[in-house]
């Protein structure tokens, strides 16, 4: 049986961010293929709590000399240790000798600022495959230069990153992408288009309970809410901006039975920041139309997709092809999104019960429309469009190459 | 079926003191609205407990009222030197508090935030016990107050002291009822560094729900519509219908008029005057530096006295008015009679009004009505007051307000300036402002 060893900067257990669920289903998928698979990730331990015998959790600030110390740049610093840090390289080390895999896979490029002189120094001759979820060095220099990191850093952190995925771009014999687009920035990169795989982000579809839902509609009830839109995200800054930008914090336009949902680590971050006593009109009154339901079970997300009569996608940038998306089309509720949202499901922008709204404007006004009006039944075709959105269907070619290296 | 209006009292029935500007305009309407027998009203109050709008009776409140007007000088006095709840929270916890606190200037301030803080929740707890369990209207009547479809609430006066009352307004309007709020001001929400912000949170989300809730709002000032309006937009409110409604300038001018106590050593003395609570907002700070300006210039200003009790964050001008040397001609005058004001306004050369916002000023009217010359900022609300009749400066330059208090100083200038109000300024009675309550409801539809 031929071995996969996986790294990534998060482990796969109990996923629930979208790097993780992609990830999860590229695991089983090598699985499926027959393939005996060992993940390593080497992680913030204060960021995640689940992790298998493989993993590596690291303290940032322990690490800090490794790398620059700020949130967003943290997936470097889990690269740099895989080398730089004694322990940390000892441990990947005997895991690559002592497991000898056939393909190493490296999910998102930081992990092999590190590993690359790693394999060069084993002299390894696995067979090595990108898993990419965006083109990251531009995404990187878009999160930082938000969050108003020092130019200097920013220059330091996009040159290690860019430099990592370049030379996983030029090594790797088969490169698995998110969308059209990102093969053809690769190919520009310099890998030939036949060693590429386009697997766009499938969703498993969610299950509930019934006192799952039980419970939600009497809270809603409670508070008079009749009519629910759903935001899940987590609190990734595109996730963050794409709501200010395009829904923004007055939402006054929502009317007294209405509410927007929000739920993932994104409510936490909101939750924190638009505190109800600060001195300001939009967070004093944003609650009064939002309910928080903080980081949520997958039971509980069901619920609430249950419940939901519009699903929002306030997505303005990042790469890769949004979860959230398929999760939307595939729950069968009003969908209001944006066109970048919806960028690889182009295909849906025909389908009853979607609304594409770019500005705050035309957003507020398609959720306002969404909200009131009913839904439109799928036809046939529809329905069987939508469904190709699950893990299964999505990587079906993946599953296809990887068999053959 | 005939249209019901449906009058909020719900803060009057609660109200202990002197009425101050929101429950004169409450007053003022509803018992105009009471004496037009072509009218259906009824009063109603709020039950936080029931949640529900219950038939209440006005009396009361016209016996207080009657009872204001007929305490004996030394009764007001008492009332009127008595220290708000806040403050008297403030000193307890001093007097309780250990020596090292008290000569740490940033354990004091911690000291001060903590009373503060605690005063916030004894006020809305005893707010809520007020009116769930000791208020003095729960027994004026116990009827649910059954509001139809068509039907007018007219909400005059505070309802942001009962918070739980608005998301209920909210409600009614699908109902069928049409929702009628005046609108004050957005200072607490929009200007925050203008006023305390022990309010913020509840008169921001009262405002938010009047949009949600009324058909008709009317702002007490183009100002304040403009306001409103920006409101409206940064939290993407549906923007009510507005009309701009002129408040009654009437005040009870007193029969007689007194010199104020301990004011008779001056009794002599020109003198210019400013009227209203000594805070922030009210800009007396811009009154000292016109002042000190006038000195390093050689200028000689009469003695200027400042009627109003001292309010939120004015301890450091008050400490700098009180101990600077050059400044001997600034006299503060925190509690003062109808009577005494009447004598005031009498005797001043004209009235100073330096305002960084106002919903309305209606010490401006006040002095205008007395016939006198007032110096006003241009802020917000104030040059709707008296449009050219009287001169602005901007609130934030010394030069210009010196300029013009320089100006009336000549007694030519202010006599032809005084024939001019006299002639042209007309006062607003409440009767008037009640006509045009009632025709923007009944115009509502047309508007």
């Amino acid at each position: 049986m031929k071995r996969v060893l996986i790294f990534s900067t998060y482990p796969v257990i109990n996923p629930q961010h979208g790097g993780q669920k992609r990830l999860k289903a590229i695991t089983d998928t090598y699985k499926e293929a027959g393939y005996e698979v060992k993940n390593c990730s080497i992680y913030d331990k204060f960021v995640y709590h689940h992790a298998s015998r493989n993993d590596i959790g690291i303290d940032f600030h322990e690490q800090s000399a490794a790398g620059k110390l700020n949130p967003w740049t943290g997936d470097i610093i889990c690269g740099e240790v895989v080398y730089k840090n004694q322990s940390v390289k000892k441990k990947v080390t005997r895991l690559i000798t002592s497991f000898r895999p056939d393909i190493i896979h490296v999910e998102q490029p930081f992990i092999y600022i590190g590993l690359e002189p790693l394999l060069k120094d084993l002299n390894c001759k696995a067979k090595l495959v990108y898993g990419s979820q965006n083109i990251e060095g531009p995404m990187k220099r878009e999160i930082l230069e938000r969050q108003g990191v020092p130019p200097e850093e920013i220059e330091e952190a996009v040159r290690i990153t860019q430099q990592a995925e370049e030379a996983l771009v030029k090594k790797c014999d088969l490169l698995v992408a998110c969308t059209e687009g990102d093969v053809k920035t690769y190919v520009a990169l310099g890998i030939e288009e036949s060693k590429t795989v386009v697997a766009r982000n499938g969703i498993e579809r969610l299950a509930t309970t019934a006192a799952n839902i039980r419970h939600w509609r009497r809270r809603f009830a409670k508070e008079g809410v009749t009519s629910t839109a759903l935001f899940v995200a987590s609190a990734h800054p595109p996730s963050i901006t794409g709501f200010i930008d395009v829904v923004g914090k007055g939402l006054g336009f929502l009317e007294s039975n209405e509410r927007i949902v929000i739920a993932g680590s994104v409510s936490d971050y909101f939750t924190a920041k638009f505190k109800e006593d600060n001195i300001n009109i939009e967070d004093a009154t944003f609650w009064l139309r939002a309910v928080p339901c903080g980081r949520v079970s997958e039971q509980t997300l069901g619920a609430l997709l249950t419940l939901a009569d519009v699903i929002i996608l306030p997505i303005t940038e990042g790469g890769g092809s949004n979860l959230k998306t398929a999760e939307a089309l595939l729950a069968n509720k009003k969908v209001v999104a944006t066109s970048y949202a919806l960028r690889s499901f182009e295909w849906a922008e025909k389908l009853p019960n979607v609304w594409i709204a770019d500005t705050k404007e035309e957003f507020t006004v398609a959720l306002e429309d969404a909200l009131r009006s009913d839904t439109l039944e799928r036809s046939k075709q529809e329905v069987a469009m939508v469904d190709k959105v699950v893990w299964d269907v999505q990587l079906k070619e993946f599953r296809e190459r990887v068999a053959q290296l | 079926m005939s249209q019901t209006i449906w009058i909020d009292i719900t803060d009057m029935l609660s109200w202990k003191g002197q009425f101050g500007g929101t429950q004169r305009v409450v007053y003022g309407i509803a018992r105009e609205f009471l004496a037009d027998s072509e009218q259906d009203v009824q009063f109603v109050r709020f039950d936080t407990h029931k949640k529900a709008f219950m038939v209440a009776s006005f009396e009361p409140i016209q016996k207080h009222h009657d009872a204001i007007l007929e305490a004996t000088k030394a009764e007001r006095y008492a009332q009127a030197r008595s220290i708000g709840p806040l403050e008297r929270t403030k000193r307890v916890a001093y007097r309780l508090a250990p020596r090292f606190v008290k000569t740490n200037p940033a354990l004091k301030q911690g000291l001060k935030n903590l009373a503060k803080n605690a005063y916030t929740g004894l006020n809305r707890a005893s707010s809520m016990l007020r009116t769930v369990v000791a208020s003095p209207h729960r027994s004026a009547g116990g009827a649910v107050a059954l509001m139809k479809s068509g039907d007018v609430l007219l909400l005059l006066g505070k309802p942001w002291d009962t918070p739980s009352m608005m998301p209920f307004v909210v409600t009614q309007k699908s109902l069928g009822v049409r929702v009628v709020t005046v609108i004050y001001d957005l200072v607490i929400s929009l200007y925050p560094h203008l006023h305390t912000t022990l309010l913020f949170k509840d008169y921001t989300q009262y405002l938010y729900h009047t949009a949600q809730a009324s058909e008709l709002v009317l702002p007490i000032s183009e100002s304040s519509r403009r306001d409103y309006e920006i409101f409206c937009r940064r939290l993407m409110l549906p923007m009510p219908k507005a009309h701009v409604i002129r408040l009654g300038e009437e005040v009870s001018v007193a029969a007689k008029s007194s010199i104020p106590r301990g004011y008779e050593a001056y009794k002599k003395e020109d003198f210019i005057l400013c009227v209203g609570t000594v805070e922030v907002r009210k800009n007396h700070a811009l009154l000292y530096s016109v002042y000190k300006l006038a000195k390093e210039r050689g200028m000689v200003l009469p003695r200027l006295v400042i009627v109003g009790k001292l309010g939120w964050g004015t301890d450091d001008i008050y400490h700098t008015i009180k101990t600077d040397p050059e400044i001997d001609n600034f006299t503060i005058l925190s509690h003062v009679h109808d009577d005494e004001l009447e004598w005031l306004y009498k005797n001043c050369l004209f009235a100073v009004y330096p305002s960084l916002y106002e919903g309305w000023g209606l010490p401006v009217a006040e002095a205008l009505q007395h016939g006198k010359v007032v110096v006003s900022s241009n802020a917000s609300s104030l040059p709707e007051i008296a449009g050219d009749l009287i001169e602005y400066h901007s609130p934030y330059s010394a030069d210009e307000c010196l300029a013009l208090i320089g100006k009336y100083l000549n007694r030519k200038t202010r006599l032809a300036a005084e024939q001019r109000i006299a002639k042209l300024y007309k006062v607003t009675s409440w009767a008037e402002t009640y006509k045009q309550v009632k025709d923007a409801i009944n115009n509502m539809e047309r508007m």
